[in-house]
């Protein structure tokens, strides 16, 4: 570690937020960079199931040596400065600045994307997709790392064993961007928008024994939803709140109740307890809720909570309907936004 | 390797540099960081800029590479 100069940030009130974006909801990340702000590589990233899936020593071992090596060679290139993003400063952002910054607390990493969602939803130009579902998982198409050896692939599935991917090869490129390590392959195909069908990843193989790594351009066809992740460990960043959870019925279920096949039914898995407490509404576990205002279908809700959070806006009262026991009734949920640290 | 250990590995290994303690010899999670993060058999002090801006000072005046990293308090 003493090749480098190592840095700790503990408050986001300074940093340009412009040029260190990343995906608040990382309990750690890092940046190999040089004095001009070049990022020569990032190091973090985590998928649904834990903070730590990707963290591992050897490979964070791995990128320092990847750092080093690009340092040496910008120096030894004597490359002028990239292109960098606009600056960019949580005072810069009213929420931050007035709730935050100007009030001398903390500036919080997860704040700096949940005001910005809430400015934009004000505004209403927010990119609901995009904002809830950010990070997706590789692993929906079929990438599954050997994470010790960092891009190197252990196993491979799916759209990208259809595409030709290969175990043991080693991701160097996403849409034609070089990346060094799972951070920046996350970073990177989380720019990838929402509606793409296809993205095109470059490998590089070993080939026989004593033969140079040959480099194979692969064209991936992305399944149905692949950015859709569980957004269980983002809950409270999901908003609106709408206090309970559900589970998509079955297609054998929705037929049993009378229910469009292609429809949100979903059965209520859990209820928070502030739901009665506070009036949001009085669903109960083992509730099933087929329609919202009436609607029962959306092109990418498969629950009724999912509806909600895709399609309405926090402080909305909304009518579900339900099936209890047998009997169908209007509950009405009054939606909110979190409050705690904003 | 959780980020419980991540973070306590990180902050024994600073903190060792910083206190000037004896590197641990065992075959703990603990060691193996600390082997990681190559502490010096001279005990070399390693300094963690708490300053993004005094860092890159640092890495202008060394020609070294900036290594940050973003977490939130212990």
């Amino acid at each position: 570690m003493s090749q480098f100069v190592c840095a700790r940030i503990t408050s986001m009130a300074g940093i340009d937020i412009g040029l260190f974006e990343f995906d608040r909801h990382n309990a750690l990340y890092f940046f190999v960079m040089n004095a001009d702000e070049q990022i020569y590589l990032r190091y973090g990233g985590r998928d649904s199931a834990s903070a730590t899936t990707y963290l591992d020593l050897r490979s964070l071992e791995l990128a320092l040596e990847q750092g080093l090596a690009a340092h040496e060679k910008n120096k030894a290139a004597g490359r002028s400065k990239k292109v960098r993003p606009a600056r960019r400063y949580p005072r810069d952002d009213e929420l931050l600045w007035r709730r935050t910054v100007g009030r001398r607390r903390c500036v919080e990493c997860h704040l700096i994307d949940d005001y910005r969602v809430q400015q934009l939803e004000s505004a209403g130009k927010l990119d609901k997709l995009k904002s809830m579902y950010r990070s997706p998982d590789i692993k929906t198409i079929g990438i599954y790392l050997d994470v010790p050896r960092g891009l190197v692939v252990g196993r491979v599935k799916g759209a990208a064993a259809d595409a030709g991917m290969r175990k043991a090869d080693r991701i160097v490129e996403i849409g034609g961007q070089p990346v060094l390590t799972f951070g920046d392959l996350q970073f990177q195909y989380d720019l990838t928008p929402r509606d793409a069908k296809q993205i095109q990843l470059t490998v590089a193989r070993t080939a026989e024994s004593g033969k140079p790594e040959q480099r194979k351009r692969l064209k991936l066809d992305l399944p149905h939803q692949w950015w859709r992740t569980d957004l269980g460990y983002r809950y409270w960043s999901i908003e609106p709140l709408v206090y309970y959870r559900s589970r998509p019925l079955t297609e054998a279920e929705k037929k049993k109740y009378g229910f469009p096949v292609k429809g949100f039914a979903s059965r209520v898995t859990g209820v928070h307890p502030q739901a009665n407490r506070f009036g949001i509404h009085d669903l109960r576990v083992g509730d099933i809720t087929y329609s919202v205002g009436g609607v029962q279908t959306d092109a990418v809700a498969d629950s009724t909570d999912l509806f909600v959070k895709l399609r309405k806006r926090s402080g909305d009262r909304v009518k579900v309907g339900v099936l209890r026991n047998g009997k169908k009734l209007d509950i009405h949920i009054q939606t909110r936004r979190y409050r705690f640290r904003k | 390797m959780s980020i419980r250990t991540l973070l306590i590995t990180a902050i024994t290994a600073s903190a060792a540099t910083a206190l000037n303690v004896p590197g641990s010899t065992g075959g703990s999670a603990i060691s193996r960081s600390v082997s990681l993060l190559q502490l010096p058999q001279n005990r070399e002090y390693i300094p963690w800029f708490g300053s993004y801006a005094r860092a890159l000072a640092q890495a202008r005046k060394t020609g070294k590479p900036i290594f940050l990293e973003f977490r939130c308090a212990p």
